[in-house]
């Protein structure tokens, strides 16, 4: 197991580099003045500006592979360089959006994961019941309904009228509280950091400004999900192994938790795994609407305004990110059946 | 399953408690919402909007532009742009020639002294001095990063002779001076550069007054000073020099010389601090997300009403209207279309007509065209699939194309609640004293007259040859496609050899052709740098003024030399604003005799108040709401 998770991760390198190269050898499709374009930000500074000298200065000009090699040189000084579109240098960027992300998806693992495979798994055992209808009804609509439809319906029904759910990470009360001396930021993640300092009033409230960013976030895939584990779950509930347990006296609730919802849990927790990796980059539409400034809004914002060292650094992220979550998922999967040997 | 269900729900009714409506939200909060992002704190670094509306809160200048109210109960505008009118702030008096605080030299120069407000504390505690002035403006000049706004006080002080410390370099060591070549300057070099700036700003001989000297009438200049919204903001010379400022040296300038080279605004030492006289102290700035002011208690004037404001970014329309309906945001921007949204409303008064000191956007004509990798002008060659490089270098074809835009439609259909007004060349409608609607310097819609026009181009072959290019606009700008496509149709209608495409495209991609000369016509906007119809003029005609009009290609280039470069020098010659204003009617009579640009019409100011925001000021030159003098009541 340890030798296979050490080939694993020797890939990672080999993995991110092709993604930078990839995405740095598209950029260089662009003129040095479009390049240049991310540091004029409006007409009124070109007055007094040598676009020229500008793109001397930052070696627009040199040949691709001069600056890519300056690139990974600065890489391995630890400077990832300084983000426009951030306004703030990319480390801090990432200190800064991650944690914000990071609070987006821990918490809509939580619906995808007991959404998407409890109640897969309940509608597969009320095959072509009530309860099974229903859910296949609801997984198809969310399925079908774009992310950016639902945000926006959710924000003008459970905030424009009802007034429930308000868009941002925190109420004006509650950040302020944040911003006192007494409050302590451990995490950045404003559920966790109020929990630690036994602020009930910021949990709430973040808790409340949770609400609609998640169910959005998590609804698509927790539709997905359940159709992958009701699926899973009806073929695994067809096997004899199954028959054979029910017939030697076991009980149902036995038999579902302990024989059939394992061995059914196998594809639904492959495409989980790489959900919730792909969560990140898939984030943009709603930190957007909700106006939550992560790092997939971030790195939208990058592409946009061609900020090559966000952009750079965020294949970097983005990449790692996918490749340790397709090393969890093997090993998750070695884990659940123990057929598979890791090699 | 069912206990977590039942949790769950238990848990939602809880949060939602919590969103419970009170009368007037927040009341000793003002929230404000917009978009785009800050790009430093420096005022002699920034050139921007939105750098510029922090500062202006934060730090104060030596006067102010005076206020009128907008605000939910409409009280009278009272707001004024003259000099005569400004507000004496840190310095006491504004200096004309009747006070005797403005003198001109024999030799032509001018001085311009201005006594200091005594016992004025910096936020960090420091108190004001003349010496923070001198030091301010002089560090502002010496720092000259590139990209920013101190070519202004080069073109004052030096007499409309140069734009920056490499002109003042070359000609101070009678050598040429880049700005690498300012990095090497040695001590004594500097010291000998430092002789000339320390010529143009110096504190009186009592220590109770600055004294500018300009190199000759610069009339925009009291405006520069006052205008809130960086260079003029008065900085705590010990504590910049606390926080790794230039120490204030005559032979030590240049370390400090063009931060981060004009374009890594961290690189200043005053990128992520502030510390000013203002009503307001900044305690957190989290970029791109949101700034959090407290009101200074140490304030000279009368403490703010509001003691905290919160000043968020919010990009997405859609977030910053719930906010505003909910009030949960007191103030909002408001793209002008989505202000019928708001007007429905409760609560909500839209104060139209204001005016507003921009040209933009104006569309330009592109002479002599690089061909290169032209992807807008078809074949490139003189025919119907396409255009040749001269295209727009035959007046009738620009005559033409004016005829061709119907500019009350467009202000009716796309200005809509808003309303716009026609423009006569560059000068806004807010220089009331420079702005002349002579309709007979007005290209209107004729489409008799335009066929005409194309009839007579490149000597009758155009009409019958055609043509075909491409017109690109901004992605995303809803105004300027409209504009497009009003060009489009009208012309397309006159001949059926004549095509147009149209291409809407990121700025980021449009700077490139821009810069080459290889957009036919490009659509593009003007902000105001200070209250000045000079401030207008130059960008637009004068060929060497830094502008657009170098873009438009060597033949328009050569137009500006001949006919426009001396009258925009005219225009400050002189502070006599009846000579001035027959300067900017000429000038405007000019461009429309060799259609030098499509003039587009300007949507007009707007303002979006709510009912219980009350003390709203407002001044066209003001960059942001001035928070300070704004409180919450029903009234």
């Amino acid at each position: 197991m340890l030798s296979y998770i050490i080939r694993r991760l020797l890939m990672l390198p080999v993995v991110v580099f092709g993604c930078i190269l990839l995405v740095y050898i598209v950029m260089q499709f662009m003129t040095p003045y479009q390049r240049v374009s991310v540091f004029i930000s409006s007409p009124n500074e070109l007055k007094n500006t040598d676009i020229d000298e500008l793109v001397e200065d930052y070696g627009l000009n040199d040949p691709a592979w001069m600056q890519f090699g300056r690139w990974v040189a600065t890489i391995f000084r630890g400077e990832f360089g300084y983000s426009q579109a951030a306004q703030r240098t990319v480390t801090n960027a990432f200190a800064r959006f991650i944690p914000v992300s990071a609070e987006l998806a821990l918490w809509s693992v939580v619906p995808v994961i007991l959404g998407g495979i409890l109640l897969g798994s309940a509608s597969a055992v009320r095959h072509n019941k009530v309860f099974d209808h229903v859910m296949r009804v609801v997984a198809i609509v969310g399925w079908s309904l774009p992310t950016f439809v639902a945000g926006l319906l959710g924000l003008f029904v459970f905030y424009g009228i009802l007034e429930w759910f308000p868009p941002g990470q925190i109420g004006i009360a509650a950040g302020a509280m944040m911003r006192s001396a007494e409050f302590v930021s451990y995490t950045g993640l404003i559920t966790i950091d109020a929990i630690l300092n036994w602020n009930w009033f910021v949990f709430l409230d973040a808790l409340r400004h949770l609400v609609l960013p998640v169910f959005v976030l998590s609804f698509v895939s927790w539709a997905m999900l359940l159709r992958i584990m009701r699926t899973s779950m009806l073929e695994v509930l067809r096997q004899d192994y199954i028959t054979t347990a029910r017939s030697k006296g076991l009980s149902e609730k036995v038999v579902i938790k302990k024989h059939a919802r394992r061995n059914a849990l196998i594809p639904p927790l492959t495409v989980a795994g790489l959900t919730i990796a792909f969560m990140f980059s898939g984030m943009v539409i709603t930190e957007t609407i909700f106006d939550w400034h992560g790092v997939g809004r971030w790195a939208a914002r990058a592409a946009q305004t061609f900020d090559m060292p966000a952009l750079l650094a965020f294949m970097l992220f983005n990449g790692s990110l996918i490749v340790v979550a397709n090393l969890i998922v093997d090993i998750m999967y070695a884990q659940l059946d123990p057929r598979v040997r890791l090699q | 399953m069912k206990k977590i269900c039942a949790l769950s729900l238990v848990l939602l009714f809880a949060v939602a408690v919590l969103g419970v409506a009170q009368e007037i939200k927040n009341p000793d909060t003002l929230i404000y919402m917009s978009y785009g992002t800050l790009n430093s704190m420096d005022p002699a670094y920034v050139y921007d909007t939105d750098s510029g509306g922090l500062i202006f809160q934060v730090y104060e200048n030596l006067f102010s532009w005076p206020y009128g109210v907008v605000d939910g109960n409409e009280k009278t505008l009272t707001w004024s742009l003259a000099d005569a009118d400004l507000i004496p702030m840190l310095g006491t008096v504004v200096p004309t020639e009747a006070n005797g605080l403005k003198v001109v030299l024999p030799d032509g120069r001018v001085q311009y002294t201005i006594p200091i407000r005594q016992n004025v504390k910096f936020h960090e505690g420091g108190t004001l001095t003349a010496e923070d002035v001198e030091y301010t403006f002089e560090r502002g000049v010496l720092q000259d990063r590139r990209g920013g706004p101190q070519w202004m006080f080069f073109e004052a002080f030096s007499g409309i002779t140069m734009w920056g410390v490499t002109d003042l370099a070359t000609e101070v060591l009678g050598r040429d001076v880049d700005r690498a070549g300012v990095l090497e300057l040695t001590a004594d070099e500097q010291a000998q550069i430092y002789a000339v700036v320390d010529e143009w700003i110096e504190v009186s001989p009592d220590g109770g007054s600055v004294i500018f000297t300009l190199g000759a009438e610069y009339p925009p200049f009291i405006g520069m000073l006052a205008h809130g919204a960086s260079w003029g903001a008065i900085l705590d010379k010990e504590w910049v020099i606390s926080v790794g400022g230039w120490d204030g040296q005559a032979d030590t300038w240049a370390a400090w010389y063009n931060p981060g080279g004009g374009t890594a605004a961290e690189e200043s030492e005053l990128y992520d601090q502030a510390n000013g006289t203002g009503p307001y102290v900044l305690t957190l700035w989290d970029p791109g997300v949101e700034r959090v002011y407290e009101a200074f208690d140490g304030y000279w004037r009368e403490a703010p009403a509001m003691t905290t404001v919160i000043h968020r970014q919010v990009q997405e329309w859609t977030d910053r209207f719930l906010n505003f309906e909910n009030n949960d945001a007191d103030i909002v921007t408001v793209d002008p279309q989505y202000v019928p949204q708001v007007a429905a409303l409760p609560g909500v008064t839209i104060h139209k007509n204001l005016p507003s000191i921009s040209m933009n956007p104006v569309m330009f004509f592109t002479t002599d065209m690089d061909m290169e990798g032209n992807d807008f002008v078809g074949s490139g060659e003189f025919a119907e699939d396409g255009i040749a490089s001269d295209f727009f270098n035959d007046i009738h074809v620009r005559k033409a194309f004016n005829y061709c835009f119907d500019r009350q439609l467009f202000i009716d259909e796309s200005y809509g609640d808003v309303g716009g007004y026609k423009t006569h060349g560059p000068i806004p409608q807010a220089f009331e004293w420079a702005y002349n609607p002579d309709p007979s310097i007005l290209y209107d819609v004729d489409l008799e007259k335009a066929e005409a026009e194309f009839r007579l181009a490149n000597d009758g072959a155009l009409w019958e040859t055609g043509f075909t290019f491409t017109i690109v606009y901004n992605e995303g700008n809803d105004s300027r496609r409209a504009m497009a496509e009003m060009l489009e149709f009208n012309i397309e209608s006159l001949n059926p050899k004549f095509h147009i495409d149209l291409l809407g495209m990121p700025w980021t991609n449009q700077l490139d052709y821009l810069l080459t000369e290889r957009m036919p016509l490009f659509i593009i906007g003007w902000i105001m740098d200070y209250p000045d119809p000079h401030n207008f003029a130059q960008p637009f005609l004068q060929s060497d003024g830094g502008g657009f009009a170098s873009w438009q290609g060597a033949y328009m280039v050569s137009i500006y030399e001949d006919y426009f470069d001396d009258l925009v020098a005219a225009g400050m010659a002189t502070t006599d604003q009846a000579e001035r204003a027959q300067v900017y009617y000429e000038l405007s009579r000019l461009s429309y005799e060799y259609a030098t640009h499509i003039w587009l019409p300007q949507v007009n100011g707007y303002r979006v108040a709510i009912d219980y925001i009350q003390g709203w000021a407002f001044n066209p030159a003001y960059p942001d709401p001035y928070f300070y003098s704004i409180y919450k009541a029903y009234e």
